[in-house]
């Protein structure tokens, strides 16, 4: 686990480990659960290595978002999977959390707003092909 | 040199075209401000000071009126183009050297500097602004060049007196010919891709609100969001993925609002998912399904009073009613019904209404058992299996 540090309160950085299952998703749990219950916690998951998913993973982060909430914090995402980005995507949580490139992104981004570095979907495509483009 | 800029309100005859629930495209929220204050105000950055907007009168004249002033004339469609000319009258003899006119129509993020420039290199009557596919409606004018000028407003600017010259503009464009190019401009406002920025105060990293904004406890909003001013997110309702709520919306409670433009004194019911849609003046235009429809139910979208003492009536009166209701119906609701003693028993037992449908059913399947006495040697739990895990 890693701490940064941006404008005086850390930033947790967890690596979430390749199966995050009911068992793993409850060690992840406790070790996060000390940060999520200081003041404004800022919690990034790094989902990199991840290659399974369940719903207990599912829960597992939506109970950290409720969480940090509650405390006037947030739980951010980094190096998405594709396969954690299908399940996200599929139990539609995904668009509950910022979603970035890697945790340095993810980190800076509690200090300052990173549109380039946001993990985004693209809105849905104009029929005529007009919508706002730079051209070469 | 005196420059000054004429901007007109003049969307095509085609009722869909460069317009949402008939409002033009150019006078509609994005991200705090509308298309015509943003130009207006990219205009002034660039030292135009002086600017006319002509506007079709059959429009919101409030929505006509940036925040700062300009000289705004409210017209007739029949007499848009007239008026006009008689602008750029005005401006010739107030001393004016030259006129641009622009029709929003497109956003264009174009040095008018680099624009004016060219058409001063060029000694050209007209010069007319075009990117790699057409002209995008902004020509440079002198107004010296009366006849020109005629010319080109009698014919809507699709015709000149002489060929115009062409500055080709390899910069970001936007149309803004439906409401996709219309929330493809929000999106790209949030997510800094335009010059242009929210007109909010950024109260968390990607997160910006205008004045008065209320966001209850337990709301989650996911950078980039744009909540303008006065605007109400209620608790537990979601807002994510570069939506912009206009001013004086209000999302209710546990509704979920993604990659979406609310507009100006909108209500979005409780318990909604409003996904890629711009939903304001009751209509909601889906942009994955590419329909627009009416909404009459306000519980599921309305339109809030632009009158702050008429919201609050409406608000004391919504409250009055529910009160008195609530207590008739604790006092008078009917009293539980007694549950059998034996609810599985309860359950098996079939209501009166279905007893002879049962009968013929019972009679149906004696009837085939005797027919067919081999299938009833199958174990029901053998047909499962044969039917989920034989085929491999």
């Amino acid at each position: 686990m890693e701490t940064n540090r941006t404008k005086s309160r850390p930033v947790v950085v967890k690596r979430v480990p390749e199966q995050l299952n009911r068992v793993q998703a409850r060690k992840l749990l406790n070790e996060v659960r000390p940060f999520l219950e200081s003041d404004r916690p800022q919690v990034v998951f790094d989902f990199s290595h991840v290659r399974q998913m369940d719903t207990a993973g599912v829960e597992m982060l939506l109970y950290c978002v409720s969480q940090a909430m509650k405390r006037d914090g947030d739980v951010k995402l980094a190096s998405v999977s594709p396969q954690a980005a299908a399940v996200l995507e599929l139990t539609r949580t995904g668009r509950l959390f910022e979603m970035y490139d890697n945790s340095t992104d993810a980190t800076r981004s509690f200090s300052c707003f990173l549109p380039n570095t946001l993990r985004f979907p693209a809105p849905a495509a104009s029929n005529n092909g007009t919508s706002t483009e730079k051209a070469a | 040199m005196d420059v000054r800029a004429i901007l007109m309100i003049a969307p095509p005859e085609a009722p869909t075209e460069e317009r949402f629930a008939g409002m033009p495209l150019a006078l509609l929220d994005i991200a705090g401000k509308s298309l015509l204050e943003h130009v207006t105000g990219r205009l002034r950055r660039f030292g135009i000071e002086d600017i006319a907007v002509v506007c079709d009168s059959s429009f919101d004249h409030s929505a006509c009126s940036p925040q700062q002033p300009v000289r705004r004339h409210m017209v007739d469609r029949e007499n848009l183009w007239s008026t006009c000319e008689a602008v750029f009258n005005d401006f010739a003899q107030a001393g004016a050297e030259m006129v641009l006119v622009q029709r929003l129509g497109a956003y264009v993020e174009v040095n008018y500097d680099h624009f004016l420039q060219f058409h001063l290199d060029r000694t050209a009557q007209v010069s007319l602004l075009c990117d790699e596919s057409s002209g995008v409606d902004l020509v440079a004018i002198c107004t010296s060049r009366r006849n020109a000028a005629a010319y080109m407003f009698r014919h809507r600017l699709s015709q000149f007196h002489q060929p115009p010259a062409q500055y080709f503009f390899t910069g970001v464009v936007n149309r803004m010919r439906d409401i996709r190019d219309f929330r493809q401009l929000t999106h790209d406002v949030l997510l800094h891709r335009t010059e242009l920025r929210p007109a909010g105060e950024e109260i968390r990293p990607g997160i910006w609100a205008g004045h008065g904004a209320r966001i209850e406890r337990g709301a989650r909003l996911v950078a980039p969001v744009f909540l303008g001013a006065h605007s109400k997110i209620r608790a537990a309702a979601v807002i994510t993925r570069a939506s912009s709520i206009g001013h004086h919306a209000e999302i209710d409670c546990g509704t979920i609002v993604e990659a979406s433009s609310v507009l100006p004194y909108s209500y979005v019911g409780a318990a909604l998912e409003l996904a890629n849609s711009v939903a304001g003046f009751s209509r909601l235009a889906s942009l994955e399904r590419n329909v627009e429809v009416e909404i009459a139910d306000r519980k599921l979208l309305g339109l809030r009073s632009a009158s702050a003492s008429r919201r609050a009536l409406e608000t004391a009166a919504l409250f009055a009613r529910f009160v008195p209701i609530e207590m008739i119906r604790g006092i008078f609701a009917p009293r539980r019904q007694p549950r059998p003693a034996d609810e599985v028993a309860g359950m098996r037992t079939l209501p009166s209404a279905l007893q002879g449908a049962a009968e013929v059913e019972e009679r149906r399947t004696e009837r085939e058992r005797l027919q067919a006495p081999s299938s009833a040697a199958f174990e029901n739990q053998l047909i499962i299996v044969r039917r989920y895990g034989g085929d491999q």
